[in-house]
C-alpha cells in the first residue's frame, strides 16, 4: 500500500442502477485529482452495503435513498449503529427526505443530478469528521 | 362523436344513450311524478295511487322517448342548440299524445284529458329535464378546464426527470450516441408532456407516449424492466382522455418494478369489441410495500378524468392478486369526426 493510498478516502458507492453507479465513477474520477480517493466495491442495495462495510475499511458511502431490498434510510439507521461508522452521504433524486437524512447523521445530501464540485465539496466534509483519517494524522 | 362530449366548447344536449344521463332522465321525470303525486293527494295514503296512475302515463313514453333520442343523436347534434331543444320538446309532446290517445282510455279514473294539459305537462317536464343538463353542462365546463390541470399534475413525477438526466449524464463519455437518442425521446416525450392535454387523444398516440416514456426507464433499469405490449387487437383511432396510459405505466414502474431487486414485467394490453376499449395493465406486486399512497393519488386522479369524459360510461377497477396488481379500464369507443 503506498502513502497516498493509505490516505485516500476509501468510498463505497451504492445505487440500484447501473447509469446512476457510473456516473458516480465518472466524478470520482473528476474528484481524484484534488482529493485522494479508492473506490472500495459497488453495492445495489442496502443489504450489500452492510456486507462490504462489515468486511472492508469503508470511509463513506456514498447511498442512494430508493433501493430494493433495504433503502437507504434503513441501511443509514444499521450503519449508525456500527461502533465505527461510515460517514454517509445521501444521493438521491428526491428533496423530501432531506430531514430525515439528517437524524440519521448523514454528513450531506446530495441532489441528482450531482455536481463534481458539490460531490467533492461532500467528500472532503466526511474526511474531515472521519475518525479513521483523524487517527492517521 | 366527439360532440357528444362536453368538451367545453359551448353547450350542447347530452348523449341520450350514455347511462349515466338515462339514469338521470328517469330519476328526474320520476321524481316530478311523485311531487305531482304529492300535490293531488289530499291523504298521505293517496300519495302511492296517485304515483302509480302518473308513473303508467309517464314510464312508456320516458322510455320510448329515450330510445328515440338514443337512435336520433347525430341528427339531434347536427342541429343547432335551440333547433334541437324545440326538436325534442316536439317529440315529447307528439309521443304523450300519441299514448294518451291510444290507451289513455286505459288509465284508471278515465276522464279524458285535453291535449293542451298533456302538452303543458310534457312540455314542463322536458324542460325541467334540459334546463338540468343545460346548467350541468355550464357546470361541468370549468371542470374541464380543471381535468386539464387534473392531466397537468398526473404528467409526470419530478424525480423522472432528474433520474432521466442522471442517466444520460452517465452515457455521455462512455456512449455518446446512446446519450443523443436518450435526450430526443426525452425532449419528444416532454414536448407531449407540456401541450395541452385537456381533451382526448388517439390511443396509438397514448401508445406512442407511453413507448417513449418506457424506452427512458429502460435506460435506467436495464434488464430489470421488461414490458410486454398486446395491441393487436386495438382500435388505433379509439380517443381516450390524453395522458391516460403513461400515468398508470409510470405508477407501474414506480411501484411494480423499482422496488424488486429482480425486476419485473409490465403487461399492457389493448383490445376493443366495437363499443368498448378496454386496457389492462398488470405489473408485479409487492404486499406491504410503499404501493398504496402514491398509487391511489395517480388511480384517483386518472379515474375522475374518466368519468368527466366519459361519465358512467367508463369504469376502472384495480386489485391486487397472486403477487400482480391489475388495473383494467374500460371506456366507450368514440373516434374523432371524420
Amino acid at each position: 500500500m503506498t502513502l497516498a493510498d493509505a490516505r485516500a478516502c476509501r468510498i463505497l458507492v451504492a445505487d440500484d442502477e447501473a447509469p446512476a453507479r457510473a456516473r458516480l465513477r465518472d466524478l470520482l474520477d473528476d474528484c481524484r485529482a484534488e482529493l485522494p480517493l479508492v473506490i472500495v466495491d459497488e453495492a445495489r442495495n442496502g443489504r450489500e452495503v452492510l456486507e462490504i462495510v462489515a468486511r472492508e475499511k469503508v470511509d463513506v458511502v456514498l447511498l442512494d435513498i430508493r433501493m430494493p431490498q433495504m433503502d437507504g434510510m434503513e441501511t443509514a439507521r444499521h450503519l449508525a449503529a456500527m461502533e465505527r461508522p461510515p460517514g454517509i452521504v445521501f444521493t438521491t433524486a428526491f428533496d423530501a427526505y432531506a430531514i430525515k437524512a439528517f437524524e440519521v447523521n448523514a454528513i450531506d445530501y446530495l441532489l441528482k443530478p450531482i455536481r463534481a464540485a458539490r460531490l467533492l465539496a461532500a467528500l472532503r466534509k466526511a474526511s474531515a469528521a472521519a475518525p479513521s483519517r483523524e487517527a492517521l494524522a | 362523436m366527439p360532440s357528444i362530449n362536453q368538451t367545453g366548447a359551448g353547450i350542447r344536449l347530452p348523449n341520450f344513450c350514455n347511462l349515466g344521463v338515462m339514469l338521470r332522465v328517469l330519476v328526474i321525470a320520476n321524481a316530478l311524478v311523485l311531487a305531482a303525486a304529492a300535490v293531488r293527494a289530499t291523504r298521505p295514503a293517496e300519495i302511492a295511487g296517485n304515483f302509480l296512475v302518473g308513473a303508467a302515463f309517464a314510464e312508456p313514453v320516458l322510455i320510448v322517448s329515450l330510445l328515440l333520442l338514443c337512435a336520433g343523436r347525430r341528427f339531434l347534434h347536427a342541429l343547432r342548440y335551440p333547433a334541437a331543444i324545440a326538436a325534442v320538446v316536439a317529440l315529447e309532446v307528439a309521443l304523450a299524445w300519441a299514448w294518451v290517445a291510444a290507451f289513455g282510455e286505459l288509465l284508471p279514473g278515465g276522464a279524458p284529458v285535453s291535449f293542451a294539459r298533456v302538452a303543458l305537462l310534457v312540455v314542463f317536464v322536458t324542460a325541467v329535464i334540459l334546463a338540468y343538463f343545460d346548467l350541468r353542462a355550464r357546470a361541468l365546463a370549468p371542470a374541464i378546464a380543471e381535468a386539464r390541470i387534473q392531466a397537468l399534475q398526473a404528467r409526470i413525477r419530478p424525480h423522472f426527470l432528474y433520474n432521466s438526466i442522471n442517466a444520460v449524464l452517465s452515457l455521455i463519455r462512455s456512449d455518446p450516441r446512446r446519450a443523443e437518442q436518450a435526450l430526443e425521446d426525452l425532449a419528444d416525450l416532454f414536448r407531449v408532456l407540456m401541450a395541452d392535454n385537456r381533451s382526448l387523444a388517439p390511443i396509438a398516440k397514448e401508445i406512442d407516449i407511453a413507448r417513449q416514456y418506457l424506452a427512458i426507464e429502460q435506460l435506467r433499469l436495464g434488464e430489470r424492466l421488461r414490458v410486454s405490449w398486446r395491441t393487436g387487437a386495438m382500435p388505433a383511432d379509439a380517443l381516450v382522455p390524453a395522458l391516460l396510459l403513461q400515468p398508470l405505466v409510470e405508477n407501474a414502474v414506480y411501484h411494480g418494478v423499482e422496488p424488486l431487486e429482480s425486476g419485473g414485467e409490465i403487461a399492457i394490453e389493448v383490445s376493443g369489441t366495437g363499443e368498448e376499449v378496454v386496457i389492462h395493465l398488470t405489473n408485479p406486486y409487492r404486499p406491504g410495500g410503499d404501493h398504496h399512497s402514491g398509487n391511489r393519488m395517480a388511480l384517483a386522479n386518472i379515474r375522475e378524468r374518466l368519468q368527466l369524459h366519459f361519465d358512467a360510461e367508463a369504469s376502472m377497477r384495480e386489485r391486487a392478486a397472486d403477487g400482480a396488481w391489475e388495473v383494467t379500464i374500460r371506456l366507450p369507443y368514440i373516434t374523432a369526426p371524420r
